[in-house]
């Protein structure tokens, strides 16, 4: 067989090769942009129970402890994105780490599940604020993405 | 000395016996004072793991922690020097980071 006729052999391969790399690669991408995503929808979560919280908008307090436990729970998204993903907030994770920290405070401190619980809107409009930079800190790390590999 | 909050609650909750039975104030004056009495009489570390407890509340670690320092019960520089906080896995070190803001606030 003469060398030329490996040409299109070769070419067939390594065209196969690049369009799996890149289909890889753009998965990989599109898991990471998807869970960012995720924790989007997750913080407007949060952000609707704790201002529900702090603005006493339960008319009795076991509705109030209710909701409580279902923020706490549901804090538990930023925290497990922080373990899970700590390599995709890359040099952002100070940062990360002190919005975590203030959400965390603001939403679970002072009378949070407690008899002395009094409604707050500082609180309410503070969470929507921290709430707010974290969707921008979110923001830009999913556009890094693409950039950064 | 080794305390494992999971042993109190796996779900601790609130300031005072009034947000019920497994509340700051009993977690410092139960288990967390009595273990630095004897931490300090030793003169050895206090271990405390976050290990297996589902969340916390920041009321709850604020009152147990910032607490004793706030009662005069130990010194900020003694809880730096003597409390060791382990996370048991990266899913708590915000419950470790917080345990260290209250003691610096308190």
């Amino acid at each position: 067989m003469e060398p030329y006729h490996f040409i299109p052999i070769v070419g067939v391969l390594l065209a196969f090769l690049l369009a799996w790399a890149s289909a890889t690669y753009f998965a990989i991408r599109q898991t990471e942009v998807s869970a960012i995503n995720d924790l989007l929808e997750d913080l407007s979560e949060i952000e609707k129970l704790a201002t529900a919280y702090w603005l006493g908008e339960y008319e009795t307090s076991k509705k109030r402890h209710a909701a409580g436990h279902r923020l706490r729970g549901k804090l538990h998204a930023t925290n497990i994105f922080l373990a899970q993903y700590r390599p995709l907030i890359g040099s952002q994770i100070e940062q990360y780490r002190e919005l975590d920290g203030r959400l965390f405070d603001l939403c679970t401190g002072m009378g949070f599940q407690s008899q002395s619980f009094k409604e707050s809107p500082e609180v309410a409009v503070s969470i929507t604020y921290c709430c707010n930079d974290f969707r921008n800190l979110l923001r830009s790390i999913r556009k890094g993405i693409y950039l950064a590999h | 000395m080794l305390i494992s909050i999971s042993d109190f609650s796996t779900y601790p909750s609130g300031r005072d016996e009034r947000d019920g039975p497994f509340n700051g104030t009993k977690f410092r004056e139960t288990v967390l004072k009595p273990a630095f009495e004897t931490a300090r009489a030793s003169g050895a570390k206090v271990v405390v793991s976050l290990a297996d407890v589902m969340s916390f509340g920041s009321s709850f670690l604020e009152e147990a922690f910032g607490g004793l320092v706030r009662q005069g019960a130990v010194t900020k520089r003694e809880m730096r020097d003597r409390l060791v906080v382990d996370p048991g896995s990266d899913i708590n070190l915000r419950y470790r980071d917080a345990i260290m803001r209250y003691i610096d606030r308190a």
